[in-house]
């Protein structure tokens, strides 16, 4: 473990949290904001504490909570390359939510909670389940033959949703346009408590797994051995990792490479124990996505980019790297 | 303390081999070493003892229970087991890696407490690591690395250990030094059963070997005993020869040179 590590993580997680509220197309002056506590909220202060706030909050969770599942879907199949948008759980999930934008007959919504959550969870079970099988199918699967089944699935699903915006109403595909380039803009409270019910649970499933994760670098005979019960830690890590990343997926869309870069970087950082790596991967993932929100917002202002546009810039050159060096390394990361 | 399997079978899905060990008990105190040609079921029977495979017939009793209806962390806490192959995609320091084996001991955190820190530090000098504590795997010889996982396993505090090679990729010292710490272990009543291949060191270090040849026991039996002259060329043919050990008086043996054959 590595306390240093997470305080420091920790700072710099605190402090974007302080920061990028206030940057954005129009700027907006500690008195804008400081005005609702006098009870009078004038138009810039209502931009900081009903727009700004809740999209920068949302980017810390959705960008930790998919760090967070890559990082445990990594320690899982012990390769440095898998996560939710390679292994096509949020091409599963973005499937599932698109459908509920789309077809009217799907689209239900009780105060805060839709519809549209349970069937991205669907979604996301359906990859899972996907994937279930075919590592179940050999004990050592190789994980390039997985990758390349995850990719598949996330483009067959980005398929379907194509196919299905020509079905949709064109309501529908104005969501749809800055939803599936993965976007955390258009937010509001009543979607982060929406968001609990399935990220909660999803997401404290899998940090109580995070010691068990590390006997499983060890081999699956070695963490047996050691009493560690690899069959319920793959069960816990497939429902937990799927229930988190289907809520976000459902409000942000497919972002991807999130949970591919952080992980990545938090290892670099010298970390080697989960318990380490999995809350540092929250941290500098909800970091991330949110430095890269703010930059999505202002470098070509007042037009806003996609948040995923700029992580898939990113970290898709880096997934081709890591993937290229590990065919000439024989150790992983 | 005992480990016993009563009337195992196995087979891999359509193949012909077959493991028939019949009873076998590992008491506390004694080294069982497990011999025999390659493809003899020494590994496999050592996973079943271990409860991570499940054996198509039969029972392993531990205690008195069958081990596949205890936990994994439940049978962890007294019987510790050695893989023969380990994963190697890891950056733990030995001490990390010694930790680890408190797992069925610890909560879900792996929080330890002041008698779980003692435990790892003396595991680790009883395998000699005490001054690589802090030193990551990747640096680490073979043998330091096997003495490493060696030490994960200790760490468990077992009443039985189950080792699969463990001495396979040591030089000739450090496979002495291994032998004789497991003899060390075995003084302080545990009772071991180890995997090797090599011959010499069963009959030097074994309180009693099961000699294993395709899937059925050869012999289950004092050193003296098992390596007959009729059960050594039965498993290794005719190109080897039995001699007695000039100090411990014990079987050993030797190969011999091409065009010599033994009688």
């Amino acid at each position: 473990m590595k306390p240093r590590l997470l305080l420091a993580l920790g700072i710099i997680f605190g402090l974007t949290l302080l920061i990028t509220p206030w940057i954005g197309p129009e700027s907006v002056r500690p008195a804008d904001a400081l005005s609702a506590i006098r009870g009078e909220l004038s138009p810039r202060g209502m931009i900081f504490w009903q727009q700004r706030l809740p999209r920068v909050l949302l980017a810390l969770i959705a960008g930790g909570t998919l760090a967070v599942a890559g990082a445990a879907f990594q320690a899982l199949f012990r390769n440095p390359l898998v996560e939710p948008f390679t292994l096509g759980i949020s091409g599963g999930s973005a499937l599932g939510a698109f459908l509920a934008i789309s077809i009217p007959g799907l689209w239900f919504t009780w105060g805060p909670f839709g519809s549209i959550q349970v069937t991205a969870l669907l979604g996301a079970a359906a990859s899972l389940f996907l994937i279930d099988r075919l590592a179940g199918r050999s004990a050592r699967l190789s994980v390039s033959t997985l990758l390349l089944a995850g990719v598949t699935v996330s483009i067959i699903c980005s398929g379907a949703i194509l196919l299905l915006t020509y079905v949709a109403t064109p309501n529908a595909l104005v969501v749809y346009q800055r939803w599936m380039m993965g976007g955390v803009d258009i937010i509001g409270y009543r979607d982060l408590i929406a968001l609990l019910p399935m990220w909660l649970p999803g997401l404290a499933l899998v940090a109580g797994q995070s010691d068990r994760l590390n006997h499983l670098a060890l081999g699956e005979e070695m963490a047996l051995g050691h009493g560690v019960n690899v069959r319920s830690v793959q069960r816990r890590v497939f429902v937990g990792g799927g229930l988190a990343t289907a809520a976000v997926v459902s409000l942000v869309g497919p972002i991807g490479f999130v949970g591919l870069i952080v992980p990545h970087a938090v290892r670099r950082l010298g970390a080697t124990d989960q318990r380490t790596i999995l809350p540092g991967a929250f941290l500098l993932g909800g970091t991330v996505l949110t430095v890269c929100d703010a930059a999505a917002r202002t470098v070509i202002a007042p037009t806003e980019l996609p948040v995923g546009i700029i992580t898939a810039v990113i970290g898709g050159p880096l997934f081709i790297r890591m993937l290229v060096s590990r065919g000439r390394r024989s150790r992983p990361q | 303390m005992s480990l016993e399997l009563n009337g195992i079978r196995w087979n891999f899905p359509g193949s012909e081999w077959r493991l028939r060990v019949n009873r076998i008990r590992i008491p506390g105190g004694e080294v069982l070493v497990v011999i025999g040609p390659n493809g003899s079921g020494k590994s496999t029977l050592l996973r079943i003892a271990a409860g991570i495979l499940r054996p198509r017939a039969g029972h392993v009793l531990f205690e008195g229970s069958d081990i596949f209806r205890l936990s994994r962390a439940a049978v962890a806490r007294r019987l510790g087991y050695l893989p023969q192959e380990t994963g190697s995609d890891t950056d733990f320091t030995v001490s990390e890696l010694a930790r680890l084996g408190r797992y069925p001991h610890t909560g879900l955190f792996g929080g330890m407490a002041a008698a779980d820190r003692a435990i790892v530090r003396e595991c680790l000098e009883q395998t000699g690591l005490e001054t690589l504590a802090d030193r990551p795997l990747s640096r680490l010889s073979g043998g330091e690395r096997k003495r490493a996982f060696l030490a994960s396993v200790l760490t468990q505090k077992p009443e039985v250990l189950l080792l699969d090679e463990p001495a396979a990729s040591l030089d000739l010292h450090h496979q002495v030094r291994f032998f004789r710490l497991l003899r060390r272990l075995a003084r302080t009543g545990l009772g071991i059963a180890v995997v090797t291949h090599d011959i010499n060191f069963a009959a030097l270090y074994g309180d009693r070997l099961l000699f294993l040849m395709n899937g059925s026991v050869l012999a289950w039996d004092s050193p003296d005993a098992a390596l007959r002259a009729e059960n050594v060329r039965a498993a290794y043919g005719r190109s080897v020869t039995l001699l007695t050990h000039p100090t411990a008086g014990r079987p050993a043996v030797l190969p011999l040179p091409e065009g010599d054959e033994s009688p």
